[in-house]
């Protein structure tokens, strides 16, 4: 019918004419613009009521955790350099300032991130008691007090820090042990002791195996033993 | 994607939106063309306001055709089908040796041997859905050492060129496979290069490929395709007697 349209509008030449089919070009465009709006619109309502799509976290975080039942992938006191062909190097030789892994992996830049060990950081979960504590699952909290990274020594990061929890929630006894200890890029634990002159009670161990800094799987370890009285999956804070 | 509904259902009905949205951009066309008739009169405000119009839509609709496009991404389907490959690896098998499973939402197992033969042994046929060679002739694939207890030369890469493939026409689920394996050693005293001539066959049950012994150490590779990814393989060089791997290779297909 637009060729029809198009003789008709050559055959009757006059202006009013001419005019009126003009507007009547112009209406009837716009209302196939919006039917076409009106149709997409329908289409993209369909489409958002479909499941959205998994967030970048949550597949990093179900892939390190795969990973982790994958392993281990390296022998002790080793990590693994990360990427495609699997390598192992010694724990000492990441982030020290000379690449160990053929591509590179232990000088990344993040995996020699200091995130974990910033002065500050806090790691709290509720810890359950397998031992040593008669306590129902409580807050647990580790946090950073100081760090230090010596220049000739850097795939360690020396830290001080403290661990508190709860015991109680009804008279709010808090117990808190102040803690030394370190943090290896190549293995991603925070491993910590008790304080220089403390009583040896307890000390905390941290894996951040969740691939990323906010996220560790924390234990509460007796320092002599590293037998596990508690554990507890911790949140940055 | 809602809940029990695979991928290539969800594929089919998004292909049944890109129709609707084929014909949304054709009506398009014809808007389009009659403006482009008629832009002679003193109209021109009206008519560039129809313009815009439909600029603008056209722009939304590409961008709702590259939304769709997001969720189809093939890149993005093979990197899912890997890690679910990494999960089942972790998991029980739930099929007897020698058997394979079907998949999908029906968990059955057929043997081996009917995996690609042309006949549709699954219930839900997914045993003759997968069946494009990875390994044709002329490709090449280049392996960097993982760990090498056993070969003779210790290299730190292996190639592997595909010579010729043959399928078998009363058997195609498990071709017969002629490469060559490249080693290219370089110690202090000598540099050498060694081209092995190697026969073998590609499971499609396994997604394996296996080259015999081409030297008489009786030292083999298997060749471990994920299903999903056919870019890379795990190659392990095994006791062809044992079947104990010795050595480890990650191979890329070399583009």
């Amino acid at each position: 019918w637009f060729i029809l349209l198009l003789v008709g509008l050559a055959a009757a030449d006059s202006e009013p004419f001419k005019e009126r089919q003009f507007e009547y070009f112009i209406t009837n465009q716009n209302l196939h613009v919006d039917k076409l709006a009106h149709d997409l619109h329908e289409l993209e309502e369909e489409f958002s009521k479909y499941s959205h799509d998994v967030d970048d976290k949550t597949v990093r975080l179900l892939k390190h955790r795969v990973h982790n039942l994958e392993g281990p992938h390296c022998p002790e006191h080793f990590s693994e350099c990360g990427g495609l062909v699997p390598q192992c190097i010694s724990d000492l030789f990441f982030c020290d300032g000379q690449k160990d892994c053929k591509n590179g992996g232990d000088e990344s830049p993040q995996i020699c991130s200091e995130a974990a060990t910033h002065v500050g950081s806090s790691y709290t979960g509720i810890a359950t008691w397998s031992g040593c504590e008669e306590s129902a699952p409580h807050y647990a909290v580790v946090t950073i007090t100081a760090s230090e990274r010596k220049d000739f020594f850097q795939s360690y990061v020396w830290v001080r820090g403290v661990l508190s929890f709860e015991v109680d929630e009804h008279i709010h006894t808090v117990k808190s042990y102040p803690l030394r200890g370190f943090y290896n890029f190549g293995s991603h634990v925070l491993l910590m002791g008790p304080e220089r002159g403390t009583k040896p009670v307890y000390g905390a161990r941290c894996k951040f195996n969740m691939g990323d800094f906010d996220h560790a799987e924390c234990e509460i370890v007796n320092p002599e033993s590293l037998h596990v009285c508690a554990h507890f999956f911790a949140d940055r804070y | 994607i809602t809940a029990g509904e695979t991928w290539s259902e969800f594929a089919i009905r998004q292909a049944d939106t890109m129709k609707s949205l084929r014909l949304l951009l054709a009506a398009l066309a014809v808007v389009t063309a009659v403006l482009a008739d008629h832009h002679e009169h003193d109209h021109e405000a009206q008519i560039d306001k129809l313009l815009e119009r439909t600029n603008k839509i056209t722009h939304d609709i590409y961008d709702f055709d590259s939304k769709l496009d997001a969720r189809l991404d093939p890149a993005r389907i093979r990197r899912a089908g890997s890690l679910k490959h990494r999960v089942e690896e972790l998991e029980e098998h739930h099929c007897p040796e020698h058997s394979h499973q079907c998949g999908g939402d029906d968990p059955q197992c057929i043997s081996d041997l009917f995996v690609c033969d042309k006949h549709v042994d699954c219930r839900n046929g997914e045993d003759e859905k997968h069946c494009t060679l990875p390994t044709k002739e002329g490709d090449s694939f280049v392996g960097d050492v993982v760990y090498d207890n056993c070969t003779r030369r210790r290299p730190q890469h292996i190639t592997i060129a595909i010579e010729s493939v043959t399928v078998h026409k009363y058997y195609p689920a498990s071709p017969d496979i002629h490469a060559h394996i490249e080693i290219h050693t370089d110690t202090d005293d000598e540099e050498a290069h060694a081209s092995l001539p190697a026969d073998g066959i590609y499971t499609f049950a396994h997604d394996e490929l296996y080259l015999y012994p081409p030297e008489d150490d009786g030292l083999a590779l298997l060749g471990e395709f994920d299903g999903y990814d056919f870019d890379h393989f795990d190659g392990y060089i095994i006791h062809e007697s044992s079947h104990k791997a010795c050595a480890h290779f990650v191979f890329t297909r070399k583009k």
